[in-house]
């Protein structure tokens, strides 16, 4: 009994200390982006979007986090970071009207030709639905499906049939949406050309033998990853070429 | 194949009008299908032409390549395409692709030449029409015309190859050395690579540089200059590496190359190993010293010298000079007790001037006073060893006095409320961009914690969760078949198994009850008929008619004697476990010798 109310307390004092330990991280976080509203708002704009990076930089995940971020960025002429961070943003929030917005406005400024018809339809349906809303979406038609097959099989009926294969067809757009966008994301995560300017070479042991130039906010697709170098192809043309791994920054999230 | 256009172009129109239609009217699933039919016909309409050439750009410079696409289908047989001169270009790369496809048995060949081209000529130039034989019929693209200006960077001639024996023909070589043979471990010295050859010659060969293991290599750079050699004059082309021995040692960089089959079996065209020694620093080493090697400057500043409690400043720490700038150790910022400090953040510069690695790191942080009164910011040190002059020196900055006005520590929080629009206060805000500024959301007043980092689909309880229907859906269907193939079973069957649960189960009755539950149960089961309630004699009747053996019949009858008699008569010592197993030892006789 005596070792059982140890390990109770144990565990009780365990959590606490996390608990408390998350929430004082938190509160930080929060100072921090207060004061960084507040750079904002006098016209810092870099000085803002830094102290956003570094809450980024801790590991917080947050569409609005991301928004500001960009949007500090943007404000203060860093397109690449923007359009980093406001990407973030619309991926987790993409039905928020400000963060489209604005990621409208640093596409435009960052400009690039039409990416293909694939990219478009994903971008379509990233406009619509988050990867986990998509994901939550076809498991929960998955158990629709099944849940009125088992009630057609237990009391027959009829008009079930028609809300099994709706289910089952909801899936399967759900899953075909979600595998090719977990696809996309492995084998040509979409990435941004941070640097104000970065020179593509055909071979990274010749770097003065530069191919073209992608400017700042630039969208590339990293096709070979190496530890100082990534092998990037433009969407929509056929440019393609090594860069430096420090002037681009993958998007990260699906 | 005529006929084939007119049907492709056909199916294409149709399709686009139905894809465009259903855009036009549908909503969730109707607006998928829409872009999925005119998906499709672009797709036909991309098989419309049998032959297509391309190419990705027609203004070029002789620094830049041309890729030249080749695209062959709607075939059963497809040849390949026959290339004009191309004499104007050199082929710097080439691949090939088929494609295979097969609609109602008819099988479709496809193939895609790509080819990269490098222009070695200037002035306009036609890339004469490619011919290809698909299905026994030739056909011929539209000649292809470009425009080719100068580049920058030398090129080979029309008609020479860099192959090793042309360019040994030529007169090339190649040398290698240091500026500085016996450098300070992390000084920096310059490796140059130097290739020559006859200036009448324009030539420009791939080469490729040694690994520089031990040295942290920055900033390659290549220029080209003409050179008197004894009687001739020659081209060089300087290929410049900034490098930092990263420890004291003997250490040697390999033969730099080029880049061609067979080129280092020829002395001419591989350099010789540079041997380095690299001295350690001097000792001892001053406090403060963490390894910075070069000559270096330091500035810091303060965005303003007067601040209100709760209200951001900058403090800037400049250091520039030549050396590893890129590499260099951070200064230690000062702490200011009372006074909110974020993390720095640095902003790097470098490049190689004079063969030299110059350059700058910009450190910035952020302070927020928390309480107010005259602060003076302390001087900021830095220890470096600088080559030069062979001795260790510290840079110090000058203290920067700071008025910090207003009271209450509470101020960073109660002012700081989230901002809800994007309006600048300041006269000069530090950066804006070209763009409509005014057309810019604001910023959000973000509650961290909303999302999450976890992506449910790379998860594998994700997946699992999807094995719960089919797992619980299956369970019940197994469950039901499961009961259904247990009622199929005949009653008489079941009846001795039923009388051993009953056994099992009503261990806590009265023996006597438990008894009569047990034959009776067993009986009934057996007779496929209740027999409970019915007169002695009927039941054993009953049993009778069944052909039971007489003796069997008559233990039965004295048991249900006993059990009525003694269910108002207290048992006798020991008597309930008899009757009990009585009971048992009679329904296992019955069941020996009951052969229904």
């Amino acid at each position: 009994m005596e070792a059982v109310r140890c390990w109770v307390l144990g565990v009780g004092c365990w959590v606490l200390l996390l608990v408390g330990s998350v929430s004082a991280q938190t509160a930080v976080n929060q100072e921090t982006m207060m004061v960084a509203g507040r750079l904002y708002e006098n016209g810092r704009f870099l000085e803002a979007a830094q102290l956003y990076q570094q809450v980024v930089d801790g590991g917080v995940v947050d569409s609005g986090l991301f928004y500001n971020a960009g949007t500090a960025y943007y404000r203060a002429g860093e397109l690449g970071w923007a359009m980093l961070h406001l990407e973030r943003a619309a991926r987790l929030a993409p039905r928020d009207a400000a963060i489209a917005a604005n990621l409208a406005l640093a596409r435009q400024q960052a400009g690039g030709p039409q990416p293909p018809l694939l990219d478009l339809v994903l971008a379509d349906g990233r406009a619509w639905l988050s990867l986990n809303e998509t994901a939550v979406l076809a498991l929960l038609a998955w158990v629709a499906a099944w849940g009125c097959w088992w009630a057609y099989r237990r009391w027959r009926l009829p008009f079930l049939r028609g809300i099994i294969w709706a289910t089952a067809v909801v899936c399967l757009l759900a899953l075909l949406l979600l595998g090719g966008r977990l696809w996309v994301e492995r084998e040509r995560p979409l990435a941004i050309v941070v640097a104000a300017q970065v020179s593509a070479v055909s071979n990274p042991t010749q770097p003065e033998n530069d191919l073209f130039t992608l400017g700042g906010g630039t969208a590339v697709n990293i096709t070979i990853e190496r530890p100082d170098w990534l092998y990037v192809t433009q969407p929509g043309s056929d440019r393609e070429g090594w860069v430096p791994a420090r002037a681009v920054e993958q998007v990260g999230l699906p | 194949m005529a006929v084939f256009g007119i049907w492709y172009s056909v199916i294409s129109y149709q399709l686009s009008v139905i894809g465009i239609r259903l855009l036009m009217v549908g909503r969730g699933v109707g607006l998928i299908w829409g872009l999925l039919w005119l998906l499709l016909a672009g797709v036909v309409q991309a098989q419309n032409e049998p032959l297509v050439v391309t190419v990705d750009r027609t203004e070029v410079t002789t620094d830049d390549t041309v890729t030249l696409t080749i695209t062959l289908s709607g075939g059963s047989d497809v040849g390949t395409p026959e290339l004009p001169d191309l004499s104007a270009f050199a082929l710097v790369g080439r691949s090939q692709s088929s494609q295979m496809s097969s609609v109602n048995g008819v099988v479709s060949v496809g193939a895609t030449y790509t080819y990269r081209l490098q222009p070695v000529q200037t002035g306009a130039v036609e890339i004469g029409g490619i011919t290809a034989v698909i299905d026994g019929q030739s056909y011929t693209a539209d000649p292809i015309t470009m425009t080719i200006t100068a580049g920058v960077r030398p090129t080979l001639p029309p008609g020479v190859d860099p192959n090793v024996a042309e360019l040994t023909s030529l007169g090339m070589f190649m040398e290698a050395s240091v500026d500085n043979p016996t450098p300070y471990a992390g000084e920096q010295i310059l490796y140059s690579v130097r290739i020559f050859h006859p200036s009448n010659t324009v030539l420009y060969v791939p080469y490729k540089l040694p690994n520089f293991g031990g040295f942290w290599s920055q900033g390659t750079s290549e220029t080209t200059y003409v050179e008197p050699r004894q009687d001739r004059t020659l081209r060089v082309i300087d290929v410049a590496t900034v490098l930092f021995p990263q420890a004291a040692g003997e250490t040697v960089i390999g033969a730099a190359t080029l880049d061609l089959p067979g080129a280092e079996t020829v002395d001419a065209l591989h350099t010789e190993p540079v041997t380095v020694q690299v001295r350690p620093l001097p000792e001892p080493q001053p406090a403060g010293f963490n390894g910075s090697v070069g000559q270096f400057e330091l500035r810091t500043a303060v965005d303003k010298n007067s601040v209100a409690v709760g209200e951001a400043i900058k403090l800037q720490v400049l250091l520039q000079g030549a050396g590893n700038i890129p590499a260099l150790a951070a200064p230690e910022l000062p702490v200011i007790p009372g006074w909110r400090a974020f993390d720095p953040t640095q902003q790097t510069q470098s490049e190689t001037r004079n063969g030299r690695l110059v350059g700058a790191r910009l450190y910035e942080q952020i302070w927020v006073p928390e309480t107010g009164g005259d602060v003076v910011i302390p001087a900021v040190e830095y220890v470096y060893f600088d080559p030069q002059s062979d001795s260790y020196q510290t840079l110090r900055s000058e203290p920067i006095p700071i008025t910090v006005t207003g009271e209450a520590a509470v101020a960073v929080v109660a002012t700081a409320v989230p901002v809800a629009t994007a309006v600048a206060k300041d006269a000069a805000p530090e950066a804006e961009s070209a763009a409509d500024q005014s057309a810019v959301q604001g910023l959000k007043g973000a509650a961290l914690g909303e999302e999450t980092a976890v992506v449910f689909p790379v998860r594998p309880f994700y997946w699992l969760l999807w094995l719960l229907p089919p797992l619980l859906v299956g369970g019940w269907v197994g469950w039901q078949r499961w009961q259904a193939a247990k009622a199929a079973v005949p009653r008489h069957k079941r009846a001795f198994a039923n009388a051993q649960r009953r056994l099992k189960e009503g261990a806590q009755l009265p023996p006597e009850e438990l008894s009569e539950r047990v034959l009776l149960g067993y009986l009934s089961d057996k007779l496929e008929q209740p027999i409970v309630g019915l007169p002695q004699q009927t039941q054993l009747a009953l049993l009778q008619a069944q052909a039971v053996d007489e003796t069997l019949v008559a233990r039965v009858g004295d048991l249900l004697q006993r059990l009525e008699t003694e269910r108002f008569a207290p048992l006798p010592n020991g008597g309930e476990a008899a009757i009990v197993a009585e009971t048992r030892g009679l329904v296992e006789a019955l069941e020996g010798v009951w052969k229904r």
